[in-house]
Protein backbone atom coordinates (compact mmCIF):
# COMPACT_ATOMS: atom_id res chain seq x y z
CA UNK A 1 0.00 0.00 0.00
CA UNK A 2 1.78 3.24 -1.46
CA UNK A 3 2.05 6.12 1.17
CA UNK A 4 1.06 8.98 -0.96
CA UNK A 5 -0.61 12.41 0.31
CA UNK A 6 -3.88 12.98 -0.78
CA UNK A 7 -2.89 16.50 -1.71
CA UNK A 8 -0.11 15.39 -4.02
CA UNK A 9 -2.47 12.58 -5.43
CA UNK A 10 -5.23 15.03 -6.38
CA UNK A 11 -2.10 17.95 -7.76
CA UNK A 12 -0.85 14.90 -9.58
CA UNK A 13 -4.12 13.60 -11.09
CA UNK A 14 -4.88 16.99 -11.73
CA UNK A 15 -2.06 18.41 -13.81
CA UNK A 16 -2.51 14.72 -15.97
CA UNK A 17 -6.12 15.73 -16.60
CA UNK A 18 -5.11 19.12 -17.92
CA UNK A 19 -2.28 17.96 -20.05
CA UNK A 20 -4.46 15.82 -21.53
CA UNK A 21 -7.48 18.10 -21.66
CA UNK A 22 -5.11 20.36 -23.83
CA UNK A 23 -3.57 17.56 -25.91
CA UNK A 24 -7.08 16.49 -27.04
CA UNK A 25 -7.73 20.17 -27.90
CA UNK A 26 -4.53 20.49 -30.32
CA UNK A 27 -5.11 16.81 -31.82
CA UNK A 28 -6.87 15.88 -34.82
CA UNK A 29 -6.62 15.39 -38.86
CA UNK A 30 -6.88 18.66 -39.47
CA UNK A 31 -3.62 20.85 -38.24
CA UNK A 32 -4.99 23.52 -36.39
CA UNK A 33 -3.76 25.75 -33.95
CA UNK A 34 -5.31 26.28 -30.65
CA UNK A 35 -3.62 29.93 -30.53
CA UNK A 36 -4.95 31.02 -33.46
CA UNK A 37 -8.36 29.32 -32.65
CA UNK A 38 -8.50 31.52 -29.01
CA UNK A 39 -7.43 34.70 -30.82
CA UNK A 40 -10.01 34.06 -33.12
CA UNK A 41 -12.46 33.64 -30.70
CA UNK A 42 -11.46 36.79 -28.86
CA UNK A 43 -11.88 38.72 -32.09
CA UNK A 44 -14.82 37.21 -32.82
CA UNK A 45 -13.30 36.02 -35.99
CA UNK A 46 -15.52 32.76 -37.71
CA UNK A 47 -11.80 31.08 -39.12
CA UNK A 48 -11.66 27.65 -39.68
CA UNK A 49 -9.46 26.99 -36.56
CA UNK A 50 -12.01 28.89 -34.05
CA UNK A 51 -14.56 26.29 -35.93
CA UNK A 52 -12.93 23.08 -35.49
CA UNK A 53 -11.81 23.79 -32.05
CA UNK A 54 -14.36 25.49 -30.41
CA UNK A 55 -17.64 23.79 -32.19
CA UNK A 56 -16.29 20.79 -33.24
CA UNK A 57 -13.12 19.29 -30.38
CA UNK A 58 -14.05 21.03 -27.42
CA UNK A 59 -17.59 19.75 -27.13
CA UNK A 60 -15.77 16.39 -27.60
CA UNK A 61 -13.18 17.15 -25.36
CA UNK A 62 -15.25 18.89 -22.63
CA UNK A 63 -17.82 15.67 -22.86
CA UNK A 64 -15.21 13.31 -22.59
CA UNK A 65 -13.86 14.55 -19.11
CA UNK A 66 -17.38 15.25 -17.88
CA UNK A 67 -18.84 12.00 -18.59
CA UNK A 68 -15.23 10.22 -17.32
CA UNK A 69 -15.09 12.18 -14.21
CA UNK A 70 -19.12 11.39 -13.68
CA UNK A 71 -17.95 7.79 -14.17
CA UNK A 72 -15.18 7.46 -11.77
CA UNK A 73 -17.28 9.50 -9.20
CA UNK A 74 -20.52 7.56 -9.13
CA UNK A 75 -18.26 4.25 -9.37
CA UNK A 76 -16.69 5.34 -6.26
CA UNK A 77 -19.75 6.39 -5.01
CA UNK A 78 -21.44 2.91 -5.32
CA UNK A 79 -18.78 0.97 -3.97
CA UNK A 80 -18.41 2.77 -0.66
CA UNK A 81 -22.71 2.87 -0.34
CA UNK A 82 -22.79 -0.36 -1.32
CA UNK A 83 -19.34 -1.53 0.75
CA UNK A 84 -17.86 -3.47 -2.32
CA UNK A 85 -15.85 -3.66 -4.58
CA UNK A 86 -17.70 -4.92 -7.33
CA UNK A 87 -20.28 -2.31 -7.66
CA UNK A 88 -20.32 0.15 -10.72
CA UNK A 89 -22.25 3.36 -11.76
CA UNK A 90 -25.03 0.50 -12.95
CA UNK A 91 -25.55 -1.59 -10.46
CA UNK A 92 -28.97 0.05 -9.72
CA UNK A 93 -30.21 0.27 -13.23
CA UNK A 94 -29.60 3.86 -13.57
CA UNK A 95 -27.59 3.67 -16.29
CA UNK A 96 -29.59 1.02 -18.83
CA UNK A 97 -32.75 2.48 -18.00
CA UNK A 98 -30.69 5.95 -19.59
CA UNK A 99 -30.00 3.65 -21.98
CA UNK A 100 -33.28 2.17 -22.35
CA UNK A 101 -35.50 5.72 -22.89
CA UNK A 102 -32.38 6.42 -25.38
CA UNK A 103 -33.25 3.47 -27.47
CA UNK A 104 -36.71 3.77 -27.62
CA UNK A 105 -36.14 7.56 -29.49
CA UNK A 106 -34.43 6.00 -31.92
CA UNK A 107 -36.21 2.70 -32.37
CA UNK A 108 -39.42 4.97 -32.95
CA UNK A 109 -37.21 7.65 -35.05
CA UNK A 110 -38.27 10.20 -32.89
CA UNK A 111 -34.70 11.59 -32.91
CA UNK A 112 -34.75 13.06 -35.94
CA UNK A 113 -37.12 15.41 -35.24
CA UNK A 114 -35.06 17.66 -32.78
CA UNK A 115 -31.68 17.18 -31.57
CA UNK A 116 -32.87 17.21 -27.36
CA UNK A 117 -35.13 14.19 -27.89
CA UNK A 118 -32.68 11.54 -27.40
CA UNK A 119 -30.71 13.24 -24.41
CA UNK A 120 -33.77 14.53 -22.95
CA UNK A 121 -35.50 10.77 -23.13
CA UNK A 122 -32.03 8.75 -21.65
CA UNK A 123 -32.23 11.16 -18.13
CA UNK A 124 -35.88 10.32 -18.01
CA UNK A 125 -35.42 6.85 -18.74
CA UNK A 126 -32.88 7.08 -16.04
CA UNK A 127 -35.14 8.14 -13.48
CA UNK A 128 -37.92 6.27 -14.47
CA UNK A 129 -35.48 3.29 -13.31
CA UNK A 130 -34.55 4.72 -10.16
CA UNK A 131 -37.99 5.44 -9.32
CA UNK A 132 -38.49 1.82 -10.08
CA UNK A 133 -36.48 0.50 -7.70
CA UNK A 134 -37.66 2.32 -5.05
CA UNK A 135 -41.26 1.01 -6.14
CA UNK A 136 -39.64 -2.48 -6.27
CA UNK A 137 -37.60 -2.41 -2.88
CA UNK A 138 -39.65 0.19 -0.59
CA UNK A 139 -37.81 3.12 0.52
CA UNK A 140 -36.96 1.79 3.93
CA UNK A 141 -35.39 -1.15 2.45
CA UNK A 142 -32.11 -2.59 3.37
CA UNK A 143 -28.98 -2.41 0.97
CA UNK A 144 -29.69 -5.85 -0.06
CA UNK A 145 -33.34 -5.28 -1.41
CA UNK A 146 -31.49 -2.06 -2.93
CA UNK A 147 -29.13 -4.51 -5.56
CA UNK A 148 -31.89 -7.12 -6.16
CA UNK A 149 -34.47 -4.38 -7.63
CA UNK A 150 -31.72 -3.36 -9.64
CA UNK A 151 -30.84 -6.69 -10.90
CA UNK A 152 -34.36 -6.78 -11.88
CA UNK A 153 -34.54 -3.03 -13.53
CA UNK A 154 -31.45 -3.82 -15.80
CA UNK A 155 -32.66 -7.44 -16.82
CA UNK A 156 -36.12 -5.88 -17.57
CA UNK A 157 -34.26 -2.54 -19.46
CA UNK A 158 -31.56 -5.33 -21.14
CA UNK A 159 -34.65 -7.09 -22.42
CA UNK A 160 -36.52 -4.26 -23.51
CA UNK A 161 -33.21 -3.36 -25.74
CA UNK A 162 -33.14 -6.57 -26.96
CA UNK A 163 -36.42 -6.49 -27.90
CA UNK A 164 -36.29 -3.24 -29.42
CA UNK A 165 -33.05 -4.76 -31.76
CA UNK A 166 -34.82 -7.41 -32.52
CA UNK A 167 -37.99 -5.64 -34.26
CA UNK A 168 -35.63 -3.18 -35.75
CA UNK A 169 -37.28 -1.89 -39.00
CA UNK A 170 -33.90 -2.07 -41.07
CA UNK A 171 -30.37 -2.89 -41.10
CA UNK A 172 -29.46 0.85 -40.87
CA UNK A 173 -31.89 1.10 -37.64
CA UNK A 174 -30.51 -1.73 -36.33
CA UNK A 175 -26.47 -0.44 -36.79
CA UNK A 176 -27.75 3.12 -35.57
CA UNK A 177 -28.93 1.37 -32.26
CA UNK A 178 -26.08 -1.24 -31.41
CA UNK A 179 -23.48 1.94 -32.25
CA UNK A 180 -25.17 4.34 -30.09
CA UNK A 181 -25.34 1.39 -27.33
CA UNK A 182 -21.41 0.86 -27.87
CA UNK A 183 -20.55 4.21 -26.57
CA UNK A 184 -19.32 7.07 -28.09
CA UNK A 185 -18.47 10.69 -28.25
CA UNK A 186 -17.95 11.54 -32.38
CA UNK A 187 -20.40 14.16 -33.55
CA UNK A 188 -21.18 16.13 -30.32
CA UNK A 189 -21.61 19.74 -30.39
CA UNK A 190 -21.91 22.10 -27.59
CA UNK A 191 -25.80 21.63 -27.40
CA UNK A 192 -24.71 18.35 -26.00
CA UNK A 193 -22.38 19.73 -23.44
CA UNK A 194 -25.36 22.45 -22.51
CA UNK A 195 -28.00 19.84 -21.96
CA UNK A 196 -25.95 17.75 -19.79
CA UNK A 197 -23.70 19.65 -17.37
CA UNK A 198 -26.57 21.36 -15.23
CA UNK A 199 -27.57 17.49 -14.11
CA UNK A 200 -23.63 16.30 -14.25
CA UNK A 201 -23.23 19.55 -12.20
CA UNK A 202 -25.64 19.03 -9.94
CA UNK A 203 -25.02 15.11 -9.34
CA UNK A 204 -21.50 15.55 -8.79
CA UNK A 205 -22.25 18.37 -6.00
CA UNK A 206 -24.93 15.67 -4.61
CA UNK A 207 -22.61 12.81 -4.61
CA UNK A 208 -19.29 14.56 -2.88
CA UNK A 209 -20.73 16.03 -0.44
CA UNK A 210 -21.86 12.53 0.64
CA UNK A 211 -17.83 11.69 1.30
CA UNK A 212 -18.16 12.16 5.18
CA UNK A 213 -21.48 9.24 5.00
CA UNK A 214 -19.53 7.28 3.15
CA UNK A 215 -16.75 7.05 5.67
CA UNK A 216 -18.76 6.48 8.24
CA UNK A 217 -20.39 3.55 6.38
CA UNK A 218 -16.51 1.79 6.61
CA UNK A 219 -18.26 0.15 9.67
CA UNK A 220 -21.80 -0.65 8.96
CA UNK A 221 -25.39 1.45 8.68
CA UNK A 222 -25.95 0.93 12.33
CA UNK A 223 -22.58 2.73 13.44
CA UNK A 224 -22.71 5.61 10.53
CA UNK A 225 -26.33 6.46 11.85
CA UNK A 226 -24.48 6.58 15.65
CA UNK A 227 -22.56 8.66 14.04
CA UNK A 228 -24.59 11.25 13.55
CA UNK A 229 -26.05 10.41 10.04
CA UNK A 230 -29.39 9.28 8.72
CA UNK A 231 -28.97 6.35 6.88
CA UNK A 232 -32.55 6.65 4.65
CA UNK A 233 -31.78 10.34 3.87
CA UNK A 234 -28.24 10.02 2.75
CA UNK A 235 -28.87 7.17 0.53
CA UNK A 236 -32.17 9.11 -1.45
CA UNK A 237 -29.28 12.14 -2.02
CA UNK A 238 -26.74 9.50 -2.94
CA UNK A 239 -29.03 7.49 -5.49
CA UNK A 240 -30.48 10.94 -7.00
CA UNK A 241 -26.98 12.50 -7.49
CA UNK A 242 -26.47 9.03 -9.45
CA UNK A 243 -29.47 9.06 -11.56
CA UNK A 244 -29.04 12.56 -12.23
CA UNK A 245 -25.11 12.45 -13.61
CA UNK A 246 -24.68 8.84 -14.62
CA UNK A 247 -28.29 9.51 -16.96
CA UNK A 248 -26.79 12.84 -17.84
CA UNK A 249 -23.77 11.00 -19.15
CA UNK A 250 -25.33 8.09 -20.67
CA UNK A 251 -27.63 10.29 -22.35
CA UNK A 252 -24.51 11.90 -24.36
CA UNK A 253 -22.18 9.53 -24.76
CA UNK A 254 -24.20 5.99 -24.64
CA UNK A 255 -22.83 3.05 -22.61
CA UNK A 256 -19.09 3.31 -21.48
CA UNK A 257 -18.18 0.32 -18.73
CA UNK A 258 -15.72 -0.59 -17.01
CA UNK A 259 -14.48 2.98 -16.28
CA UNK A 260 -16.66 2.71 -12.71
CA UNK A 261 -15.55 -0.25 -11.72
CA UNK A 262 -12.15 0.32 -12.41
CA UNK A 263 -10.95 3.36 -11.68
CA UNK A 264 -11.96 3.06 -7.80
CA UNK A 265 -10.54 0.44 -7.59
CA UNK A 266 -7.25 0.82 -9.03
CA UNK A 267 -7.00 4.10 -6.76
CA UNK A 268 -8.04 3.02 -3.33
CA UNK A 269 -4.89 1.74 -2.05
CA UNK A 270 -3.49 5.50 -3.19
CA UNK A 271 -6.11 6.56 -0.82
CA UNK A 272 -5.78 4.78 2.22
CA UNK A 273 -8.73 3.17 1.55
CA UNK A 274 -10.51 5.66 2.89
CA UNK A 275 -14.05 5.97 0.40
CA UNK A 276 -14.82 9.45 1.11
CA UNK A 277 -11.37 10.86 -0.56
CA UNK A 278 -12.24 8.26 -3.07
CA UNK A 279 -14.65 10.43 -4.59
CA UNK A 280 -12.58 12.92 -5.81
CA UNK A 281 -9.82 10.73 -7.03
CA UNK A 282 -11.98 8.39 -8.99
CA UNK A 283 -13.44 11.42 -10.69
CA UNK A 284 -9.94 12.33 -11.73
CA UNK A 285 -8.84 8.84 -12.75
CA UNK A 286 -11.89 8.25 -14.52
CA UNK A 287 -11.70 11.85 -16.66
CA UNK A 288 -8.07 10.91 -17.40
CA UNK A 289 -9.14 7.71 -18.24
CA UNK A 290 -12.07 8.43 -20.61
CA UNK A 291 -9.55 11.45 -22.22
CA UNK A 292 -6.98 9.28 -23.07
CA UNK A 293 -9.21 6.77 -24.74
CA UNK A 294 -11.06 9.26 -26.49
CA UNK A 295 -7.35 10.39 -27.98
CA UNK A 296 -6.97 6.49 -28.74
CA UNK A 297 -9.85 6.69 -30.81
CA UNK A 298 -9.02 9.40 -32.96
CA UNK A 299 -5.74 8.28 -33.36
CA UNK A 300 -6.40 4.85 -34.05
CA UNK A 301 -7.01 5.00 -37.91
CA UNK A 302 -9.22 1.98 -38.51
CA UNK A 303 -11.30 1.54 -41.01
CA UNK A 304 -14.78 1.60 -39.23
CA UNK A 305 -14.79 4.40 -36.35
CA UNK A 306 -13.46 2.83 -33.13
CA UNK A 307 -15.68 3.15 -30.89
CA UNK A 308 -15.35 4.79 -27.38
CA UNK A 309 -17.45 2.16 -25.27
CA UNK A 310 -14.94 -0.90 -27.03
CA UNK A 311 -12.03 0.92 -25.91
CA UNK A 312 -12.75 1.79 -22.28
CA UNK A 313 -13.88 -2.55 -22.19
CA UNK A 314 -10.51 -3.42 -23.91
CA UNK A 315 -8.65 -1.53 -21.66
CA UNK A 316 -10.56 -2.15 -18.60
CA UNK A 317 -11.45 -6.16 -19.04
CA UNK A 318 -8.13 -7.32 -18.65
CA UNK A 319 -6.70 -4.35 -16.11
CA UNK A 320 -9.05 -5.90 -13.74
CA UNK A 321 -7.78 -8.88 -14.35
CA UNK A 322 -4.39 -8.04 -13.22
CA UNK A 323 -5.62 -6.03 -10.71
CA UNK A 324 -7.89 -8.92 -9.16
CA UNK A 325 -5.03 -11.46 -9.51
CA UNK A 326 -2.78 -9.18 -7.56
CA UNK A 327 -4.81 -8.35 -4.66
CA UNK A 328 -6.51 -11.38 -4.41
CA UNK A 329 -4.52 -11.78 -0.84
CA UNK A 330 -6.39 -8.45 0.64
CA UNK A 331 -9.36 -9.36 0.42
CA UNK A 332 -10.95 -11.71 3.25
CA UNK B 1 -26.74 12.80 37.42
CA UNK B 2 -29.08 11.33 35.48
CA UNK B 3 -27.56 10.74 31.58
CA UNK B 4 -30.44 8.46 30.05
CA UNK B 5 -33.94 8.02 31.00
CA UNK B 6 -36.16 5.52 29.35
CA UNK B 7 -40.03 5.07 30.11
CA UNK B 8 -42.26 2.51 29.35
CA UNK B 9 -40.53 1.55 26.13
CA UNK B 10 -41.83 -1.02 23.34
CA UNK B 11 -41.22 -2.48 20.41
CA UNK B 12 -42.78 -5.24 17.68
CA UNK B 13 -41.48 -7.18 15.43
CA UNK B 14 -43.88 -8.80 12.59
CA UNK B 15 -46.99 -9.60 15.53
CA UNK B 16 -44.25 -10.51 18.44
CA UNK B 17 -43.62 -7.90 21.02
CA UNK B 18 -40.21 -7.52 21.12
CA UNK B 19 -39.46 -5.36 24.06
CA UNK B 20 -42.52 -4.85 26.32
CA UNK B 21 -42.75 -2.05 28.80
CA UNK B 22 -39.24 -1.11 29.71
CA UNK B 23 -38.20 1.30 31.79
CA UNK B 24 -34.96 2.43 32.79
CA UNK B 25 -32.43 5.41 33.56
CA UNK B 26 -28.62 5.46 33.58
CA UNK B 27 -26.30 7.88 35.63
CA UNK B 28 -22.94 9.32 35.51
CA UNK B 29 -20.52 6.68 36.99
CA UNK B 30 -22.78 3.82 36.17
CA UNK B 31 -21.28 0.51 34.55
CA UNK B 32 -24.98 -0.95 33.56
CA UNK B 33 -25.15 -4.65 32.44
CA UNK B 34 -28.02 -5.76 30.41
CA UNK B 35 -28.39 -9.24 31.04
CA UNK B 36 -31.15 -12.49 29.70
CA UNK B 37 -31.18 -15.44 27.71
CA UNK B 38 -30.65 -15.10 23.65
CA UNK B 39 -33.81 -13.77 22.47
CA UNK B 40 -34.65 -11.77 25.73
CA UNK B 41 -34.73 -8.32 23.77
CA UNK B 42 -31.32 -7.03 24.78
CA UNK B 43 -30.52 -5.86 21.41
CA UNK B 44 -33.60 -4.24 20.61
CA UNK B 45 -33.72 -2.40 23.81
CA UNK B 46 -29.98 -1.39 22.99
CA UNK B 47 -30.95 -0.03 19.53
CA UNK B 48 -33.75 1.86 21.06
CA UNK B 49 -31.65 3.60 23.48
CA UNK B 50 -29.37 4.53 20.99
CA UNK B 51 -31.98 5.89 19.22
CA UNK B 52 -31.46 3.85 16.04
CA UNK B 53 -35.01 2.46 16.02
CA UNK B 54 -38.03 4.18 16.72
CA UNK B 55 -40.48 2.18 19.81
CA UNK B 56 -44.15 1.58 19.45
CA UNK B 57 -44.48 2.90 22.47
CA UNK B 58 -42.44 4.45 24.89
CA UNK B 59 -39.62 7.14 24.43
CA UNK B 60 -36.02 7.84 25.36
CA UNK B 61 -34.57 11.13 26.90
CA UNK B 62 -31.22 12.12 27.02
CA UNK B 63 -29.09 14.92 28.78
CA UNK B 64 -26.74 16.21 26.95
CA UNK B 65 -27.15 19.84 28.05
CA UNK B 66 -28.29 18.81 31.52
CA UNK B 67 -31.97 19.32 30.92
CA UNK B 68 -33.96 15.80 29.47
CA UNK B 69 -34.53 16.09 25.98
CA UNK B 70 -36.80 13.53 23.60
CA UNK B 71 -33.89 11.60 21.58
CA UNK B 72 -35.72 12.60 18.15
CA UNK B 73 -35.55 16.37 19.36
CA UNK B 74 -31.65 16.39 19.38
CA UNK B 75 -29.78 17.44 16.79
CA UNK B 76 -28.17 13.98 15.48
CA UNK B 77 -24.47 15.68 15.58
CA UNK B 78 -25.44 16.40 19.51
CA UNK B 79 -26.66 12.96 19.77
CA UNK B 80 -23.38 11.62 18.13
CA UNK B 81 -21.37 13.33 20.55
CA UNK B 82 -22.93 12.74 23.23
CA UNK B 83 -23.66 9.08 23.10
CA UNK B 84 -21.71 6.25 20.85
CA UNK B 85 -22.87 2.66 20.12
CA UNK B 86 -20.45 -0.23 19.50
CA UNK B 87 -22.40 -2.74 17.42
CA UNK B 88 -22.53 -6.33 17.84
CA UNK B 89 -20.96 -7.49 14.18
CA UNK B 90 -19.12 -4.73 13.13
CA UNK B 91 -16.61 -5.67 10.09
CA UNK B 92 -14.81 -2.79 8.87
CA UNK B 93 -15.52 -2.99 4.93
CA UNK B 94 -12.20 -1.87 3.07
CA UNK B 95 -8.23 -2.23 4.96
CA UNK B 96 -8.51 1.19 6.41
CA UNK B 97 -5.14 1.24 8.87
CA UNK B 98 -6.15 1.70 12.53
CA UNK B 99 -5.14 4.86 13.15
CA UNK B 100 -7.85 5.82 10.11
CA UNK B 101 -10.28 3.66 11.98
CA UNK B 102 -10.08 4.80 15.12
CA UNK B 103 -10.33 8.37 13.33
CA UNK B 104 -13.54 7.66 12.06
CA UNK B 105 -14.93 8.34 15.71
CA UNK B 106 -14.20 12.22 15.17
CA UNK B 107 -16.60 12.32 12.58
CA UNK B 108 -19.68 14.11 14.57
CA UNK B 109 -16.63 16.35 15.58
CA UNK B 110 -15.15 17.85 13.01
CA UNK B 111 -16.22 18.77 9.90
CA UNK B 112 -13.77 18.77 6.79
CA UNK B 113 -10.41 17.61 8.14
CA UNK B 114 -11.13 13.84 7.50
CA UNK B 115 -11.03 15.01 3.70
CA UNK B 116 -7.73 15.16 3.58
CA UNK B 117 -6.44 13.07 6.29
CA UNK B 118 -5.34 16.33 8.05
CA UNK B 119 -6.71 16.54 12.05
CA UNK B 120 -6.74 19.30 14.16
CA UNK B 121 -5.11 19.21 17.70
CA UNK B 122 -8.22 18.14 19.45
CA UNK B 123 -8.57 15.16 16.82
CA UNK B 124 -5.40 13.91 16.97
CA UNK B 125 -5.10 14.11 20.81
CA UNK B 126 -8.76 11.89 21.41
CA UNK B 127 -7.49 9.92 18.57
CA UNK B 128 -3.93 9.43 20.09
CA UNK B 129 -5.67 9.12 23.88
CA UNK B 130 -8.20 6.72 22.87
CA UNK B 131 -5.60 4.45 21.01
CA UNK B 132 -3.45 4.50 24.15
CA UNK B 133 -5.91 3.58 26.45
CA UNK B 134 -6.72 0.92 24.52
CA UNK B 135 -3.35 -0.09 23.57
CA UNK B 136 -3.76 -0.32 19.90
CA UNK B 137 -1.18 2.51 19.69
CA UNK B 138 1.55 -0.47 18.24
CA UNK B 139 -1.15 -1.29 15.34
CA UNK B 140 -1.29 2.02 14.38
CA UNK B 141 -0.01 1.71 10.64
CA UNK B 142 -1.96 -2.19 10.34
CA UNK B 143 -4.57 -2.50 8.06
CA UNK B 144 -7.93 -3.84 10.37
CA UNK B 145 -8.27 -6.83 8.13
CA UNK B 146 -5.04 -8.38 9.32
CA UNK B 147 -5.79 -7.74 13.26
CA UNK B 148 -6.68 -10.65 15.48
CA UNK B 149 -10.72 -10.57 16.99
CA UNK B 150 -9.10 -9.31 20.40
CA UNK B 151 -6.88 -6.68 18.70
CA UNK B 152 -9.57 -5.88 16.19
CA UNK B 153 -12.20 -5.41 19.32
CA UNK B 154 -9.41 -3.02 21.02
CA UNK B 155 -9.73 -0.76 17.69
CA UNK B 156 -13.43 -0.67 17.58
CA UNK B 157 -13.58 0.94 21.23
CA UNK B 158 -10.56 2.94 21.01
CA UNK B 159 -13.12 4.49 17.80
CA UNK B 160 -16.14 4.25 20.28
CA UNK B 161 -13.30 6.18 22.94
CA UNK B 162 -12.42 9.35 20.23
CA UNK B 163 -15.24 10.36 19.78
CA UNK B 164 -15.05 11.30 23.68
CA UNK B 165 -19.03 10.26 23.97
CA UNK B 166 -20.36 10.58 27.78
CA UNK B 167 -22.83 7.07 27.32
CA UNK B 168 -20.82 4.18 25.68
CA UNK B 169 -23.86 1.77 24.23
CA UNK B 170 -22.30 -1.50 23.84
CA UNK B 171 -23.95 -5.04 21.81
CA UNK B 172 -21.98 -8.25 23.36
CA UNK B 173 -18.50 -6.26 23.16
CA UNK B 174 -16.53 -9.29 24.60
CA UNK B 175 -18.53 -12.23 23.21
CA UNK B 176 -15.80 -13.66 20.96
CA UNK B 177 -12.62 -12.77 22.88
CA UNK B 178 -9.98 -14.70 25.26
CA UNK B 179 -10.25 -14.56 28.47
CA UNK B 180 -7.26 -11.61 28.41
CA UNK B 181 -8.88 -9.39 26.23
CA UNK B 182 -12.48 -10.08 27.73
CA UNK B 183 -10.72 -8.79 31.11
CA UNK B 184 -9.47 -6.11 29.34
CA UNK B 185 -12.29 -4.69 27.59
CA UNK B 186 -14.40 -4.86 30.72
CA UNK B 187 -11.66 -3.10 32.76
CA UNK B 188 -11.87 0.42 30.14
CA UNK B 189 -15.28 0.56 29.73
CA UNK B 190 -15.56 0.21 33.75
CA UNK B 191 -12.66 2.63 33.54
CA UNK B 192 -14.80 5.05 31.30
CA UNK B 193 -17.71 5.02 33.57
CA UNK B 194 -15.17 5.84 36.57
CA UNK B 195 -13.84 8.95 35.07
CA UNK B 196 -17.84 10.24 34.71
CA UNK B 197 -19.01 8.76 31.68
CA UNK B 198 -22.10 6.11 32.07
CA UNK B 199 -21.97 2.33 30.00
CA UNK B 200 -24.27 -0.10 29.41
CA UNK B 201 -23.55 -3.00 27.78
CA UNK B 202 -25.56 -6.56 26.71
CA UNK B 203 -23.36 -9.22 28.05
CA UNK B 204 -23.67 -12.92 28.44
CA UNK B 205 -20.91 -13.83 31.05
CA UNK B 206 -22.79 -13.51 34.09
CA UNK B 207 -19.40 -13.75 36.43
CA UNK B 208 -17.78 -10.96 34.48
CA UNK B 209 -21.13 -8.58 34.25
CA UNK B 210 -21.53 -9.24 37.87
CA UNK B 211 -18.13 -8.70 39.00
CA UNK B 212 -17.44 -5.16 36.68
CA UNK B 213 -20.97 -3.77 36.63
CA UNK B 214 -22.28 -1.24 39.10
CA UNK B 215 -25.89 -2.44 38.26
CA UNK B 216 -27.12 -5.32 36.43
CA UNK B 217 -30.72 -5.38 34.28
CA UNK B 218 -32.09 -8.83 33.90
CA UNK B 219 -34.39 -8.89 30.55
CA UNK B 220 -36.77 -12.28 29.62
CA UNK B 221 -38.69 -12.43 26.92
CA UNK B 222 -38.94 -8.67 26.18
CA UNK B 223 -39.77 -8.22 30.35
CA UNK B 224 -37.77 -6.08 32.28
CA UNK B 225 -37.18 -8.72 35.41
CA UNK B 226 -35.06 -7.26 37.80
CA UNK B 227 -32.53 -4.37 37.94
CA UNK B 228 -30.14 -3.43 40.32
CA UNK B 229 -27.23 -5.02 42.15
CA UNK B 230 -25.46 -8.25 40.77
CA UNK B 231 -26.61 -9.40 44.26
CA UNK B 232 -29.94 -8.39 44.49
CA UNK B 233 -30.55 -9.60 40.43
CA UNK B 234 -29.01 -12.59 40.22
CA UNK B 235 -31.01 -14.72 42.99
CA UNK B 236 -31.31 -18.44 42.57
CA UNK B 237 -35.02 -17.88 41.82
CA UNK B 238 -34.17 -15.52 38.77
CA UNK B 239 -31.68 -17.28 38.13
CA UNK B 240 -34.15 -20.76 37.50
CA UNK B 241 -36.74 -18.70 36.22
CA UNK B 242 -35.24 -16.73 33.59
CA UNK B 243 -31.85 -18.77 32.54
CA UNK B 244 -33.04 -22.05 33.66
CA UNK B 245 -29.95 -22.73 35.66
CA UNK B 246 -28.67 -23.35 38.44
CA UNK B 247 -25.73 -21.78 39.88
CA UNK B 248 -22.99 -21.65 42.20
CA UNK B 249 -22.85 -18.04 43.51
CA UNK B 250 -20.46 -16.46 46.30
CA UNK B 251 -19.88 -13.31 47.30
CA UNK B 252 -16.08 -12.54 48.12
CA UNK B 253 -14.48 -9.39 48.77
CA UNK B 254 -12.78 -8.74 45.43
CA UNK B 255 -16.03 -9.85 43.75
CA UNK B 256 -19.07 -12.12 42.83
CA UNK B 257 -18.28 -15.37 41.50
CA UNK B 258 -21.20 -16.74 39.72
CA UNK B 259 -20.52 -20.40 38.16
CA UNK B 260 -23.82 -22.24 36.23
CA UNK B 261 -23.72 -25.76 37.22
CA UNK B 262 -26.88 -27.57 35.70
CA UNK B 263 -29.86 -27.08 34.10
CA UNK B 264 -33.12 -27.29 35.36
CA UNK B 265 -36.13 -29.52 33.72
CA UNK B 266 -38.75 -26.78 32.75
CA UNK B 267 -42.15 -27.68 34.35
Amino acid sequence: MQKISFSILVALLSLAVLATFFCSLTMGDASISVVQASKDLFNHAASLHQVVVWEIRLPRVLLALMVGATLGLAGAAMQGFLRNPLADPGILGVSSGAALGAVMVLYFGISTAAWYWLPAAAISGAFVALLLVYLLAGTRSSVLSLILAGVAINAIAGAMIAVALNFAPSLFALQEIVFWLMGSLSNRNLHHVYIAAPFIMAGWVLLISRYRFLNALSLGEETAHSLGFQPLRERNILLIGLAMCVGASVAVSGSIGFVGLVVPHLLRPFVGYNPGRLLIASALGGALLVLGADILVRVLDVAHELKLGVVTSLLGGPFFLVLIVKTRSRWI
Amino acid sequence: MSLLTANHLSIRLGNKNVVENVSLHIATHEFVGLIGPNGAGKSSLLRMLAGLVKPHAGNVELTPENTATAIEKIPALMRARFMAYLAQHETPAWPLNVKNLVALGRLPWSSFNHFNGIFNAADEAAIASAMQSTDVGGLAERPVTELSGGELQRVLLARVFAGCPKIIIADEPIAALDVYHQLHIMELLKAHAHQGGAVIAALHDLSLASRYCSRLILMDEGKLIADGSPVHVLTPENLAQVYGVRAYVDCRDDGIVIMPIQRIAHV
